[in-house]
């Protein structure tokens, strides 16, 4: 099984926050890197984060150079958004040990602020392999493993 | 004007992943640390993270119960995340209200206890 490994600090001018350092390691069935780019469009629309080899997702961590609204576990409404902030070119969301079960599709999706700008995506997530599918949804076809992480 | 700083590393079985480690540097106006117990009970509640109206960073990790969080605002459904269990944003921008931003739900058998910080405007 991979073992994805998590590891964060955080200060406010050079304080120590509560809660913080976070560490966290976790044994998962499938673990997928996430690594593409939205291209540009003047109607930008929903789309999951390419992640399809997941069935529920345990672990996620994803980082993004432009702003992007972020639904997650099949919420319909209630998004909100990540994106770079004044001194760094990344927007960041971890869940870490978590248990989204929306399914393949369903788990994470993400729409660009401004459809006019690609959008780059790049991280891990991890977490049960997906059942296989027929093919015909897009997800099925090849099983699991192709990338090298999973089972 | 606070500079919150973050260092984020990523491992997969022993190698760093493509991209990490990642380094974030962001200025907040306010930071308000917590320690939140929520019993268990069929309603949820916020984090108290009520001198926050606009959350640009939220970080929380749990105790050994686990919980599910609401983000912005949504009334129902949520992200579940287990005993041990972590949330980190990163660059967001949480808007619905000091009070609906973050909040908390407990459906196991015993108390739970998110633990962290908001970051963000007044």
């Amino acid at each position: 099984m991979p073992k994805v490994v998590f590891h964060a600090d955080f200060e406010v001018d050079y304080q120590a926050q509560r809660g913080t350092p976070l560490c966290r390691s976790l044994d998962v069935e499938v673990a997928h890197e996430i690594d593409f780019t939205i291209a540009a469009s003047p109607s930008p629309e929903w789309q999951h984060v390419h992640i399809e080899h997941i069935g529920e997702l345990s672990a996620l961590v994803v980082c993004v150079d432009k702003p992007v609204y972020v639904r997650l576990n099949n919420q319909a409404s209630a998004e909100f958004t990540i994106g770079p902030t004044d001194a760094t070119p990344y927007g960041v969301l971890a869940l870490v040990d978590c248990a989204i079960d929306a399914g393949p599709g369903l788990n994470v999706n993400v729409k660009p602020v401004n459809g006019n700008e690609a959008v780059a995506l790049f991280g891990f997530a991890g977490g049960t392999a997906a059942a296989e599918a027929d093919g015909e949804d897009g997800y099925g076809d090849g099983g699991f493993g192709e990338d090298g992480y999973g089972a | 004007m606070p500079t919150l700083r973050a260092n984020i590393r990523l491992e997969v079985d022993g190698k760093v992943a493509a991209g990490f480690p990642v380094a974030i540097s962001q200025s907040v106006v306010a930071v308000q640390q917590f320690v939140a117990p929520k019993e268990a009970t069929d309603d949820d509640r916020s984090l108290p993270i009520e001198s926050i109206t606009r959350v640009k960073a939220l970080v929380a990790r749990l105790g050994s119960q686990g919980l599910t969080v609401r983000l912005n605002g949504l009334a129902s459904g949520g992200v579940p995340l287990n005993g041990l269990g972590a949330l980190v944003i990163l660059g967001s921008d949480l808007n619905a209200g000091a009070a609906a931003n973050a909040r908390v739900l407990n459906e196991g058998d015993e108390t739970a206890t998110a633990i962290g910080f908001a970051a963000g405007l007044h």
